[in-house]
């Protein structure tokens, strides 16, 4: 056997320096004027901090709803972070959609691109109605409609669902009052571990009229979306995805669910819903419809 | 594709405001709910695959269809609504 021989370097090996991922600053929430007393639902149910590492799925199914359906009804959806969510009313010139939204200002109501445009919509909505906390007939924060809508072109020229994000513009400030969720872009080194939050309204359980919520693990996460183990259902598009950094945090919003698991590849072998990450240019953009709208 | 389609009843009667939607399925199709016009009517737009769609009356009645697209559907999708138990 011909041998070779190998020596260890000598002196220090220099190294490359670890690239240093600069994230763009957070979109700050807000509390709103409303009553500040605790939600005990989001005591006893919303998830905190990070657990580490990404947990495996089970053989891909094909349902939005994962095993048994382990969303709990909110009912104190006057308090927050329940009320920054709000039930859509979308109309369309070919016909009418229900969906759901989550306040990230002011007058600036974030939900799915699909929501405000898309094909089966004939292109644009024409009229949506929002309400904030809905809760069955009772719609503590009033309703408002807007005709003013706002999405990406990547999202109206292609569908691609990695830009399906849209923006309502109100006329009137319903954020002072209910306030609104932060929104921040994470690297792909500290999205993993975070257990997740997702409220919306659904169709199949309370017709879109009752918020329902269910938290869980993120199972992967890609450069522009987000998956996970969440139950969801039709109606809950334009959701927020949210966080809470500590235990003591302020909810942050870090994307926006609008696929259930066929939205999945069936090569990440996973049952997952999916979001819309909240990447840097997503975060730009609607940093400049809350600049400008309010 | 988009496709057209009306829930009914068991007896054949139209139901309005029906909510309409993807319940699982084997391509990306969003997670919007669509609701029907007066006379039960609704569009849907199917990228290829296979959906199960369901359809939620007002009253509570549930009915699901399996689709194919593309497939060998002709004329509209109907959903039969039905109670899920006996009352």
């Amino acid at each position: 056997v011909p041998l070779e021989s190998v020596s260890n370097p000598v002196g220090e090996v220099p190294q490359e320096p670890p690239a240093i991922e600069i994230l763009p600053e957070p979109l700050p929430g807000n509390a709103g004027s409303a009553t500040g007393e605790v939600s005990r639902s989001a005591k006893y149910l919303a998830v905190k901090g990070r657990l580490e590492g990404l947990i495996g799925g089970p053989p891909s199914a094909i349902e939005s709803v994962i095993g048994p359906d382990e969303r709990t009804r909110i009912v104190d959806t006057e308090l927050a972070p329940w009320r920054r969510i709000c039930a859509l009313r979308v109309l369309s010139p070919a016909g009418n959609f229900i969906g759901t939204g989550w306040f990230a200002g002011p007058r600036t109501v974030i939900t799915a691109g699909h929501c405000v445009f898309h094909r089966q919509m004939s292109g644009w909505a024409t009229r949506i109605t929002v309400i904030p906390g809905r809760n069955g007939t009772e719609m503590p924060y009033g309703e408002a409609s807007s005709t003013r809508f706002s999405s990406l072109n990547y999202w109206t020229e292609t569908t691609n669902p990695d830009y399906d994000i849209g923006a309502i513009h109100l006329e009137t400030s319903f954020g002072d009052q209910v306030g609104w969720f932060s929104t921040a872009v994470l690297s792909d080194a500290d999205i993993p571990g975070y257990l997740i939050n997702i409220s919306g309204y659904p169709g199949d359980r309370g017709l879109g009229n009752e918020q329902y919520f269910h938290a869980n693990r993120i199972l992967r996460v890609t450069n522009s979306r987000v998956f996970y183990s969440n139950d969801t259902a039709q109606g809950q598009s334009g959701s927020p995805v949210w966080i809470y950094p500590a235990a003591d945090a302020e909810p942050m919003a870090i994307g926006i669910h609008n696929y259930g698991v066929g939205g999945t590849p069936a090569d990440y072998n996973i049952t997952a819903n999916s979001a819309t990450r909240i990447v840097p240019e997503v975060l730009d953009q609607m940093r400049a419809w809350i600049e400008t709208n309010g | 594709m988009i496709y057209s389609g009306v829930v009914i009843d068991g007896e054949g009667k139209r139901i309005a405001d029906a909510l309409v939607g993807v319940m699982w399925g084997t391509a990306p199709t969003p997670e919007i709910s669509i609701r029907t016009d007066p006379l039960g009517n609704f569009r849907i737009d199917l990228p290829p695959g296979r959906f199960r769609l369901a359809g939620h009356a007002p009253d509570g009645r549930i009915g699901t269809i399996d689709v194919e697209v593309p497939g060998r559907m002709t004329g509209d999708i109907i959903i039969v609504v039905h109670w899920s138990c006996p009352r």
